[in-house]
């Protein structure tokens, strides 16, 4: 039975069931509202972004439900995308961090994780003002702090 | 700016770190102070002061202090250790032009209470305590001692790796093991350590996971009697230069706790009786890997068979193709094996042979030996391995034997 989702920008897409459960968002709102035709709100995601989770969603139809535990050991953590997803994450900067914020709101671990992985490997190799450029990112430290911070812990940098 | 919202909430920044490397991480805490407490954890996991160039700080102590409640693995490497001398001198020198201190504190444990009031610490002179102004600069057994008491706060540390310690161990030995009796359970991994150095008589029930290899000058005596101090392993990779018997193992050994261990790894000339002595005591073995050439014979075989429901990673060096009866066995017999690696089978045999019952293989390191004449023997393997559903079917190894052809040549 398929599924009605409404945007913030009240648009509407029917996607089928299996499709809009691989967000635990969802699948708990169906389980609790019980079969419905009322269209699901999604006040927190845009049609465009909603438009790219679907479009995820959708080709990780039939992958098994991740059950990875929180704490996994972040060396055995792989880095690797892919190749379709790689190609999926091929978007700009605001709507990557858009489709971070949609999968974190809708509870798609996958997506947040893939999501992730692509902001990890933007920053390998990356200076920290390199990294607040490419982020617009303002440095809230006094140059006190900064040089205190980079003293304790320079000897990890380059390992 | 809508793009760096995501980057704001402290959720994502720390599902982010998570996939970050420990040098990426250390750059990204100096970003700004909502990623400096998202990506600090990912900095200060592993500990080490070994060094990747000569050019590199050290971990400063400070900051190990400021840290430690994130630490959770620590490595100290004696190539490096006359370094973490220097960075204490360095301390020290500076605190020295705000005081002159002299008398030596009345040595306690801990030796340094300073130290639990942590945090707070940093290389201010002025905040340094008393104990510390009072040391003499070129001390390094009080030095050695601060180290291994900074060790003992980490309220998190799991593993503990110590490389080459000559200087470190040897100079304070006692606050080395004050720093392994732990509240939780620790692995603690040695390397070339001289006997000197961990001569005691405690005890340490929380090192669970112990990890001894290529030990200086020690004795038959000394590595067993020193196997004897921790009563609740679990796991023992257990490396030595000598050529344990079962009389040494008797004689000097009768008070290690076998029976807990459930991972059991030896590095040495390893005899068939010890093996089955030792099997012999283990009441529940997980894992086995011997690295030395085993053949094993009959008697060690039908102990180490009485594991056969538990085990789950077996690992035996160099075996031969004679004991290509015992592996068919194996793979008949233990139901929980994930990995195995030892030696041959004859294909040829396997047609006679059970259904393997491990369904969960992961991984195979087995050749599989088909004589030139019968190259389609190399099916017999080919069709048990496509019904294990973890293993890749790539892993299989098929090797043409000619001595399969001629025994006589073999």
């Amino acid at each position: 039975m398929p599924v009605v989702l409404t945007s913030s920008d009240s648009e509407t897409f029917t996607v089928d069931k299996e499709v809009a459960e691989r967000s635990i968002l969802i699948k708990n709102m169906i389980e609790d509202v019980g079969e419905s035709d009322s269209p699901i709100p999604l006040p927190n995601v845009s049609s465009a972004v909603l438009k790219k989770v679907i479009e995820f969603c959708d080709h990780h139809r039939n992958d098994p439900i991740q059950v990875q535990d929180e704490t996994d050991d972040p060396r055995k953590r792989s880095n690797d995308i892919e190749e379709w997803d790689m190609k999926f994450m091929q978007v700009d900067q605001e709507m990557l961090f858009e489709i971070i914020l949609a999968a974190n709101y809708l509870d798609i671990k996958t997506l947040l994780d893939v999501g992730c992985t692509t902001v990890a490997n933007l920053i390998k190799g990356k200076t920290p003002e390199e990294i607040r450029k490419l982020f617009n990112i303002v440095n809230d430290f006094t140059p006190e702090e900064e040089a205190q911070i980079k003293k304790e812990n320079e000897w990890a940098e380059d390992r | 700016m809508v793009s760096t919202y995501a980057l704001k909430l402290p959720e994502i920044l720390i599902r982010i770190a998570l996939h970050v490397s420990q040098p990426d991480s250390a750059r990204c805490s100096r970003v700004c102070k909502a990623w400096h407490n998202a990506f600090i954890p990912g900095v200060w996991k592993q500990v080490s002061n070994q060094r990747c160039s000569t050019v590199s700080p050290h971990p400063p102590i400070a900051a190990i202090i400021r840290y430690s409640d994130l630490i959770v693995e620590f490595e100290v490497d004696s190539k490096d250790t006359a370094d973490y001398g220097v960075v204490f001198s360095e301390i020290f020198r500076s605190s020295r032009a705000h005081s002159n201190a002299t008398s030596p504190q009345e040595q306690s444990w801990p030796a340094f209470p300073w130290l639990a009031h942590h945090g707070g610490i940093n290389n201010d002179p002025a905040e340094l305590p008393p104990q510390i102004l009072s040391l003499e600069e070129n001390d390094w057994h009080q030095h050695y001692m601060i180290i291994w008491d900074v060790l003992s706060t980490l309220p998190h540390l799991k593993e503990l790796r110590v490389r080459q310690p000559k200087p470190l161990i040897d100079l304070a030995p006692d606050a080395f093991w004050r720093a392994c009796q732990r509240p939780e359970r620790l692995k603690l991994i040695l390397t070339r350590v001289s006997f000197k150095s961990l001569h005691s008589d405690t005890t340490f029930p929380r090192v669970l996971e112990l990890e001894v290899d290529s030990m200086y000058g020690w004795s038959m005596l000394n590595e067993l009697t020193f196997l004897c101090r921790f009563p609740h392993l679990k796991s023992l990779h257990w490396g030595s230069n000598l050529f344990p018997t079962v009389d040494d193992l008797m004689n000097y050994g009768q008070h290690i706790q076998w029976s807990s261990i459930e991972v059991l790894s030896l590095r040495f000339h390893l005899l068939n009786s010890v093996l089955a002595w030792i099997l012999g005591k283990v009441t529940k073995l997980i894992e086995l890997f011997t690295h030395t050439a085993i053949q094993l014979d009959m008697e060690a075989f039908s102990i180490l068979r009485l594991h056969f429901p538990t085990l789950e990673r077996l690992h035996l060096a160099h075996t031969h193709q004679v004991q290509s009866a015992m592996v068919r066995e194996i793979l008949c017999s233990c139901p929980l094996l994930r990995q195995i690696s030892a030696g041959s089978i004859v294909a040829s045999e396997l047609e006679q042979d059970e259904p393997w019952v491990c369904r969960s293989l992961e991984e195979m390191d087995i050749i599989f030996l088909v004589p030139p004449s019968k190259p389609e023997l190399a099916e017999l393997p080919r069709r048990r391995v496509v019904l294990l559903s973890k293993l890749n079917p790539y892993s299989l190894r098929i090797v043409v034997a000619r001595k399969l052809d001629d025994p006589v040549e073999s």
